[in-house]
C-alpha cells in the first residue's frame, strides 16, 4: 500500500521535529537584545582567523611524529644488525686464545710453507712417538 | 512590525530599537532555519547568538537594494554553512565522519519528539550534499518559493529546482528502505 504513495507529501512529516527547552525564545529575545548594549565585542571566532600557529600545529605534530619514528627506526636496525654482524666478548677472547700474542702473523706463515718445512728426522721422530716399529721405519726410510 | 517600519526606525536613528524589534519578528523564525541545518539545540542557540551579532555590526552596511528578510536570511545561512565547514574540518582532523557525527546528535537529542519516519528523514537530510541539503530544507520545511532561495543563496531558479529534486528523490528512496 505503501509503495504507491509518496511518504514526503504526509503533511506530519513536513513539521520539524524539534522541541525547545520552555521559556526559551522569551529568554533568547532578552538575550539577543542586549547585543547593541555589549557594542560590537565580537566573540573571537566570529572576528579573529586562527592564527597561523593554531593552522599549522597539525603539520607540526605530523612532521613530529614522522621525525620521531624515522629516529627510532634507525636506532633499532642499527642496533639489532650490529648485534648479528659484530663479535661479542666471548667469541673475541675465544679467538683471541687461538692467536699467538707474540707472533699474531704467523697462523699464516704456517699455512704458506706447510709443503716444505716438515724434515724426515720430523717423521722418524713422529713415528717413533706414534709406537710404529723399528723395522717399519727402517723400511720406509731407506725406500 | 513590517520589514519598511523596521527600517524606518533604523533611519530615524534608534538603531537599538530597530535592532530589538528585528530579533522580536525574527529570532524565532531564524532558530528554526538554523534548527533544520544544525542537528542540536546548543548548537543552533550559539549559532543565533553570533548571527544576532552580525547582523547588529552589518545594518549599517543594507543599502536597501534587497529585501530585508533575504538579506537576513542570507546572513543565518552562510554562518551556518560556515559553522557546519568548521565542523566537518574538526571531524576530518580527528578522523570522524561528520554524517555519523550529526546522527548521534539527532539520535541523542533530548529535544527531539518526532516519529521514527521524522527521524529517518533528518539523518537522510544531513547526509545530503550542501547545496541540496540548504533547497530541501528550505523549500520542504520553511516553505520558500525559489525565488526567494535564490535570492538568499545566489544561485538560478534551475540549478535549485534541479537540486531540489535529485535532494527529493533520494530521501524518498531512503525513506522508502525504512518503511
Amino acid at each position: 500500500m505503501m509503495e504507491n504513495k509518496d511518504i514526503l507529501q504526509d503533511d506530519r512529516l513536513r513539521k520539524l521535529p524539534f522541541d525547545v527547552p520552555q521559556g526559551y525564545f522569551e529568554g533568547l529575545k532578552d538575550r539577543l537584545g542586549a547585543i547593541p548594549e555589549k557594542g560590537t565585542d565580537l566573540p573571537a571566532p566570529l572576528l579573529a582567523a586562527p592564527s597561523a600557529w593554531v593552522r599549522f600545529r597539525p603539520y607540526l605534530a605530523m612532521a613530529a611524529a614522522f621525525l620521531i619514528m624515522v629516529t627510532a627506526g634507525t636506532a633499532l636496525l642499527r642496533k639489532t644488525v650490529g648485534d648479528q654482524v659484530g663479535i661479542s666478548e666471548y667469541e673475541h677472547l675465544k679467538y683471541a686464545d687461538l692467536i699467538p700474542v707474540t707472533d699474531p702473523y704467523s697462523i699464516f706463515a704456517e699455512a704458506e710453507d706447510s709443503d716444505s718445512s716438515v724434515s724426515d728426522d720430523d717423521i722418524v721422530a713422529y713415528l717413533i712417538n706414534t709406537g710404529t716399529s723399528l723395522e717399519r721405519i727402517g723400511y720406509e726410510t731407506n725406500r | 512590525m513590517t520589514d519598511k517600519e523596521i527600517l524606518q526606525i533604523y533611519n530615524d536613528g534608534q538603531q537599538e530599537r530597530a535592532f530589538r524589534a528585528i530579533v522580536d519578528t525574527y529570532s524565532e523564525r531564524l532558530y528554526w532555519h538554523v534548527r533544520s541545518f544544525v542537528c542540536s539545540h546548543e548548537d543552533a542557540d550559539d549559532l543565533l547568538q553570533e548571527i544576532f551579532i552580525k547582523v547588529w555590526t552589518a545594518l549599517p552596511s543594507f543599502r536597501g537594494d534587497a529585501q530585508f528578510y533575504t538579506w537576513l536570511y542570507r546572513i543565518a545561512t552562510n554562518e551556518t554553512l560556515n559553522f557546519l565547514r568548521r565542523q566537518r574540518v574538526r571531524a576530518a582532523l580527528s578522523f570522524q565522519s561528520l554524517d555519523a557525527q550529526q546522527e548521534r546528535k539527532i539520535d541523542d537529542d533530548p529535544y527531539f519528539n518526532g516519529s521514527e519516519a521524522q527521524r529517518v528523514l533528518a539523518k537522510a537530510i544531513a547526509r545530503l550534499p550542501e547545496k541540496q541539503r540548504l533547497v530541501f530544507v528550505m523549500r520542504y520545511y520553511e516553505d520558500l518559493s525559489y525565488e526567494d532561495i535564490s535570492k538568499i543563496l545566489g544561485t538560478s531558479v534551475g540549478s535549485l529546482k534541479a537540486s531540489y529534486h535529485i535532494a527529493y528523490e533520494k530521501i524518498k528512496a531512503e525513506l522508502k528502505k525504512n518503511f
